[in-house]
């Protein structure tokens, strides 16, 4: 394992890939020589930016929510380019900023479904595969592994569930040559997160309950930066921006401290009830 | 509502618990740890409606208890099935105080890519999904009463899930759940308990480690502080001692506190010590090759 891995010659496939981190994801790998296939329930866009990245890309229409569809992109990625090396899981979808109380079951549901079983069904689709190249996988998870998840819940129950994916997968690869990789992000300027930050109620947590250091954003090309460099020494985890390292290995002393924290902060209560009474209106 | 802020945290404990006509709603309340807990709080003078997959059982497990218990059948997986079952605990007591989310399924001991899928999203929709569907049912009950929350996680929350992923994936995303769901519900004066128990005897893990590779996996690979069970009353008295001085962390047996707090130092070397570990290398590729179809798993 200690020659780095190259991804030139290598096929990468990568869902939710027609924009944000997994479209600059794509871009880079194509740079350093990869072929990419790149899935997206958003097929227009997806052709979009396969060509704007080059013969070396394929654009495929996969849900995956849907096991069959994302067998279907596998094989048609196998077909165009006879293997597939990595899978990068990166396809999620955010949840309207609201608490438990005030979200329908069927929305808390469809989140955490998508978030959570979309990388589980791309795992199996891409397993066979991945073994049989000594390839890689990359399970983009988030620092709501690791975060309080308030207002968030299906994001961050999901999330916390695809790390601990990621790691018993990488356990049970290693003995067979392949491995597995836990991308954790912060905020990463993509449009989901912009449109997560462009709510009043979260501009009012930031404003008001969260550090600032912890709502710095910095553009998809750092995510994507970290994932490559990650795959070139099959490393068990990638996390960006900085201050996410330090949260990560201290999440244990301080996740609780915060969780106790919000518990008793007025305003965090406040902005709660806000987000509940909003939920309620509509 | 707004004014109405929660009721300290940091308070001390009322010593033993003040449970009198408090009432509670366990899941998975027929055996284990959900009965143990019943008869505990019980004892303290709570009432408790008794939920289980199996209503008769669930109704046997009430009567053993006494008059203070009822029994109702439900599947947690089941959103309308579960709501009926809180609505008649509610019509049966008269409110509802705890909601004890223990409803909990551990799948075979092998490989995610052995695992068959149905059983893998089983486990998570029975200990995720489940308990989402449990707790959104008691919610209004919970927040008019400034009731308590409790989620059964697990050492597997932070604990690598080699060989039982679909399980550790649960408890992970279960602690997730309970920790955003604990400042929601502050706010309404409300809290969540949530436990973290390592090998508890109950019969679930019984049938967990019978099997004869998994065993040795347990026996050979795993420390033997982690694997060491507990009995069922020591978990249950954690946890209903929790829920009445309305702690928001219970874990037990108590030498899981460092791995708990020191998750995120100790995680990166604990996983490459497994992943390197020669014994559990080849364990994870025998049960790998014996639980595939056609026995054909690839590369040594």
């Amino acid at each position: 394992m200690s020659a780095p891995y190259e991804l030139a010659g290598k096929v990468v496939l990568v869902t939710g890939g027609a924009k944000g981190i997994g479209l600059e994801t794509a871009r880079q790998a194509a740079a350093l020589g990869a072929s990419v296939a790149i899935c997206d329930l958003d097929l227009a866009a997806c052709r979009e930016s396969a060509a704007a990245i080059g013969p070396s890309a394929l654009a495929l229409e996969a849900d995956v929510t849907d096991p069959e569809a994302l067998e279907r992109a596998f094989d048609a990625a196998i077909e165009e380019f006879g293997r597939v090396d990595v899978v990068v899981a990166n396809a999620g979808i955010a949840p309207r900023v609201a608490p438990v109380i005030g979200m329908p079951a069927e929305e808390w549901e469809r989140v955490f479904q998508t978030n959570l079983f979309g990388v589980y069904n791309t795992v199996r689709a891409g397993m066979e595969q991945v073994i049989a190249n000594s390839g890689q996988f990359v399970l983009v998870s988030s620092s709501y592994a690791f975060m309080n998840g308030v207002l968030s819940s299906p994001y961050a129950t999901a999330k916390a569930g695809v790390e601990a994916l990621g790691r018993a997968l990488r356990a049970e690869l290693l003995p067979r040559g392949a491995s597995a990789t836990v991308a954790y992000f912060g905020w990463i300027a993509t449009d989901m997160v912009e449109t997560t930050f462009s709510d009043p109620v979260v501009d009012r947590f930031r404003r008001e309950a969260v550090p600032g250091p912890l709502t710095r954003r910095v553009p998809v090309s750092k995510a994507a930066r970290v994932i490559i460099e990650g795959l070139g020494r099959r490393s068990p985890r990638v996390i960006a921006p900085f201050e996410w390292k330090v949260l990560f290995f201290l999440r244990g002393l301080l996740g609780p401290f915060m969780d106790r924290r919000f518990e008793n902060d007025p305003r965090v209560a406040g902005i709660v009830l806000e987000a509940e009474a909003r939920s309620a209106g509509r | 509502m707004l004014l109405t802020r929660p009721r300290r945290r940091y308070a001390p404990a009322v010593p033993g618990g003040e449970l009198t006509d408090k009432v509670f709603l366990i899941t998975g309340a027929a055996r284990g740890i959900g009965l143990e807990t019943a008869r505990l709080a019980i004892e303290r003078g709570a009432q408790v409606a008794v939920v289980d997959l199996d209503r008769a059982e669930a109704s046997e497990a009430a009567a053993a208890l006494g008059p203070r218990a009822a029994g109702f059948g439900a599947d947690v997986t089941d959103p309308a099935g579960i709501e009926v079952a809180t609505g008649s605990a509610v019509e049966r007591f008269g409110r509802l105080d705890v909601v004890v989310a223990n409803a909990g399924i551990t799948p075979p001991k092998t490989t995610t890519r052995a695992l068959d899928r149905e059983t893998w999203e089983k486990v998570v929709e029975v200990n995720v999904l489940g308990v989402y569907r449990t707790v959104r049912a008691a919610i209004p009950e919970i927040v008019a009463n400034r009731g308590q929350v409790a989620i059964i996680a697990s050492s597997y929350s932070h604990v690598n899930g080699v060989l039982n992923s679909s399980y550790a994936v649960s408890k992970a995303a279960v602690e997730a759940f309970a920790r955003g769901l604990s400042v929601e519900l502050a706010a309404h004066g409300a809290g969540v308990t949530t436990a973290f128990f390592g090998y508890v005897d109950t019969g679930l893990i019984g049938k967990a480690f019978d099997e004869p590779m998994a065993d040795s996996f347990r026996r050979e690979v795993a420390p033997a502080f982690m694997t060491r069970p507990i009995p069922v009353g020591r978990a249950a008295e954690a946890l209903v001692d929790g829920i009445a001085a309305r702690r928001s962390t219970v874990i037990e047996p108590r030498r899981w506190r460092i791995p708990y707090y020191l998750r995120g130092l100790l995680m990166p070397s604990t996983d490459r010590a497994l992943e390197g570990n020669l014994k559990a290398r080849a364990l994870i590729r025998q049960i790998e090759d014996r639980d595939m179809p056609g026995g054909e798993a690839g590369p040594e």
